[in-house]
């Protein structure tokens, strides 16, 4: 085996030669000139390297990760064939959990300077890398050899995914790129208790309100005040994934907390501290008297209130896309008549829903600066995107086991902006008949495969019926009435690395002893003063500087 | 010659404790330099600029610092007091109890939760102080409302010191029932014949007899009196008790390693050191004094 590879590279070498002997016998001048600035090797998005190149890294390990035996995350078909593609070899120098586990050993790792060839960190842990001066400028590595595919996929972020990498106009690392519909959240609620109360699904937040209302009166997730209404969390706004999040309550009074928003004098102003807030904060506190809110919501965390939801004891919940299969498949083991729908509420007045987007960004994949060939690290990429979004089903085929983005190398993600929008329309279009199943991408495929099946044996396949109810989300999200508000800001600046602690407890504190009726709603303008006063009007400015 | 050759075996034994402390305790203290830089990790311990005291300034700038101080001591203070007196009680009990295989029995459910960490034991509490747990079905089932454990200022700490002894006290009281049997049983036989009722057989015999151990383990306890708890608060707070139970720890958690502000970071863990070390020193005079206790 080694000797084929070795084998292969004197093949290759030779063969560039003689094509390099060959393409001399051309105008002498101009090729002078060219050998002069060709880099040694030549920049080809997936041009494998002539001698085995070795890269280093860290590795998150996924709990749930479905390979055959013998394959692991860091030796799977995927791994051994951008090994194979591009003559590279990776070399794990540790692994950790996924979560908090691993950003706790990077930052150890940055901090004690032995960090790997390639690592994969958060904005915070990029801006320490940048300032210790350990890790490489991919600039000109970047633009040499970056795939046609995977540069689209960073312009559909408006460049904001690469603004956000680049420190003195120098690209430090290579962003992730999320969907946008990842921060939107829409309602879920479930249908069959809404039948049993006979209700129609919830339209204006009042609606809302009613239905809870009627399903804590009726007992329908257990007597004996068991049934909550609508789930919250202690993190009642994220303007990332936000889960059980009261984001869309916000939004539907115009009010945008912890998203940095562009006022109508072109300047930007924190929303957490504009009016809008106030009312919006008015409502939520009415709302948890009422006890549509359940009462200890703030001792809940996600995965506490996903168990409230999953044993049946919730009517209602905010959350993004992906929520049918990360809690409604377990709920629906447990109780197979349960019966979900998502709806994009509540509408205002007008009948607009309103919602705001995330930063397309939250991580980096950063190059060491020892690395000698920092250009493998693209053409992997380069690689991981095309099995991303097209080749990933092809392996293991036989084996039955589903393609998933953790089990390679990286596990960058990299998916266009608006990849969930655009692939429910083409799905759509091959269901209406409009369009070719076969210009589908893997993952639409997928899509497309699951809706049809679920159509016909209905939550026959969890997994299929979750699918169906994803889409549904997306769809929501696609509809005319939509206002999708973008963030003007989504970076740190130099303040708020020393101060937003204080600020953000200030925050939360105030938010929350007002919902739950501590604080009297005034308390919401003595906490704008304090805000401004402890640092929020430095913080405003830098901001301002920085988008200008 | 012989006597000699036996000391030396005895400092051979004393190496490896004397390795770890040097490695792990001694060793580690120069990086306290961090606490008076602004310490960016690339440039290291040696490389990074100076600032003098601006951590420690900017520490006791904060309005929050005084509620988290006072977070703090309140809560280990009580921690300290009730894990010293709810064992000593408990023990001197559980001494009187006659047969020995409940008294084994007794000990061994009543230690168990020392070996279980704040993480589990926090998903537990949560459920027993939920609206629909063990607790608030007791109270509501007496006729009173149901209270929020968690999501209340007046409550939460109760809750914090109330588990912490629940966990603690059977561990705690070990070293007492290990104090008690050093007792020798001829004053009992001799306070009897005196005519001492149980009660002055414990005032005059029983507590003197652990009185070192008490003041012993008041001591220590002094000296942990800038943790109240880390692992314990961090699992069970929110921010709707961040005013009652935000502690330094949590505070350098968020704070510190969070946003890596190492330099922060380590000037509030020295304070609290210092701290520390202050009233050890001070209260193993006190005990020296008192209790005419010394170690050295």
């Amino acid at each position: 085996m080694v000797f084929g590879t070795k084998m292969k590279a004197v093949l290759l070498i030779a063969m560039c030669t003689t094509l390099v002997a060959c393409s001399s016998g051309g105008n002498g001048k101009g090729n002078k000139e060219v050998v002069e600035k060709t880099p040694v090797v030549a920049a080809d998005p997936f041009g494998r390297f002539e001698e085995t190149i070795t890269v280093s890294l860290g590795k998150a390990m996924s709990v749930d990760i479905e390979l055959p035996p013998g394959d692991t995350q860091e030796n799977n078909e995927y791994v051994r064939f951008i090994e194979e593609e591009l003559n590279v070899k990776f070399n794990y120098d540790w692994q950790t959990a996924d979560g908090d586990p691993y950003k706790q050993k990077m930052d150890l790792v940055i901090v004690s300077e032995s960090v790997p060839d390639v690592m994969l960190v958060d904005e915070a842990q990029l801006k320490l890398l940048v300032d210790a001066d350990l890790i490489a400028d991919l600039t000109d590595v970047y633009e040499a050899n970056i795939s046609p595919e995977l540069r689209e996929v960073f312009e559909s972020t408006k460049e904001l995914s690469l603004a956000s990498a680049t420190f003195d106009g120098k690209l430090m690392a290579v962003p992730n790129s999320s969907p946008g519909a990842d921060a939107m959240n829409t309602l879920f609620i479930r249908k069959d208790w809404l039948d049993a109360v006979g209700l129609p699904v919830p339209k204006t937040l009042e609606d809302i309100e009613v239905a809870a209302r009627a399903f804590i009166d009726n007992n329908l997730g257990g007597g004996n005040n068991q049934t909550i209404g609508l789930v919250g969390q202690q993190d009642i706004v994220n303007i990332g994934n936000s889960i059980f999040g009261f984001d869309t309550i916000f939004s539907y009074f115009d009010a945008y907390p912890e998203l940095w928003v562009k006022n109508d004098d072109g300047t930007v102003e924190y929303g957490s501290i504009q009016p809008e807030t106030k009312v919006a904060l008015a409502k939520l506190r009415d709302m948890y008297a009422n006890g549509v809110i359940h009462r200890e919501f703030v001792a809940e965390t996600g995965s506490s209130g996903r168990e409230k939801i999953i044993s049946g004891r919730a009517g209602m919940f905010f959350g993004p896309f992906w929520m049918p299969s990360w809690i409604m498949i377990d709920n629906l083991k447990l109780d197979p008549k349960a019966e979900w729908v998502t709806v994009a509420v509540p509408l205002d007045k007008e009948g607009k829903f309103k919602t705001h987007t995330m930063s397309p960004t939250s991580s980096y994949l950063a190059v060491s600066k020892k690395m000698a060939n920092p250009e493998a690290v693209i053409r992997i990429l380069n690689h991981e995107y095309i099995i991303d979004q097209t080749r990933g089903n092809e392996f293991y085929i036989d084996q039955n086991v589903r393609y998933n983005r953790v089990n390679l190398p990286f596990g960058h993600m990299m998916a266009p902006f608006d990849e969930k929008e655009i692939a429910v329309v083409k799905v759509d279009e091959v269901l209406a008949g409009t369009r070719e199943y076969d210009t589908l991408l893997a993952h639409e495929k997928i899509q497309y495969d699951r809706i049809v099946y679920n159509n016909e044996n209905p939550k026959k396949d969890l997994l299929a019926w979750a699918s169906s109810i994803t889409v549904d989300t997306t769809r929501g999200m696609i509809q005319s009435n939509v206002e999708k508000v973008t963030g003007a800001f989504y970076g740190k600046t130099t303040t708020m690395n020393r101060k937003w602690v204080n600020l953000k407890k200030l925050e939360d504190e105030t938010f929350i002893q007002i919902i739950m009726g501590d604080k009297p709603i005034d308390a919401f303008d003595q906490f704008v003063a304090d805000w401004k006063k402890q640092g929020g009007d430095e913080i405003t400015s830098e901001v301002n500087e920085a988008v200008k | 010659m012989r006597t000699s050759r036996n000391v030396w075996g005895y400092y051979l034994m004393l190496t490896p404790p004397i390795l770890l402390v040097l490695i792990y305790e001694i060793f580690p203290l120069f990086g306290l330099i961090i606490a008076f830089q602004d310490f960016v990790p690339g440039k290291g311990m040696f490389g990074s600029t100076f600032v003098g005291l601006d951590n420690f300034i900017y520490m006791f700038q904060l309005k929050e610092s005084s509620q988290i101080f006072y977070n703090t001591i309140f809560i280990a203070v009580s921690k300290i007091v009730l894990n010293l007196i709810v064992p000593l009680i408990f023990a001197l009990m559980l001494n009187e109890v006659l047969q020995n295989t409940l008294k084994r029995w007794i000990q061994t459910i009543v230690y168990l939760p020392h070996f279980m960490s704040w993480v589990i034991l926090a998903g537990v509490l949560t459920n027993l102080l939920a609206s629909d747990g063990i607790f608030n079905n007791i109270i509501t089932a007496l006729g009173f409302e149901s209270i929020f454990f968690l999501g209340s200022n007046t409550w939460f700490p109760i809750v914090i010191i109330g588990s912490d002894v629940w966990k603690e006290f059977g561990f705690n009281a070990v070293i007492f029932l290990a104090a008690l049997t050093a007792i020798n049983p001829s004053l009992y036989e001799a306070a009897k014949i005196d005519g001492a009722s149980k009660f002055h057989q414990l005032r005059y015999v029983t507590l003197p007899g652990i009185a070192p151990t008490i003041v012993l383990l008041a001591c220590l306890g002094v000296g942990k009196i800038m943790n109240a708890g880390f692992e314990q608060i961090f699992n069970l707070y929110n921010p709707a008790v961040y005013a009652s139970g935000d502690i330094i720890d949590t505070y350098v958690y968020r704070i510190g390693l969070t946003q890596h502000q190492y330099g922060l970071a380590t000037a509030v863990g020295t304070l609290k050191s210092v701290v520390g070390f202050i009233l050890v020193v001070l209260s193993w005079k006190l005990a020296d004094k008192w209790a005419n206790y010394r170690i050295f």
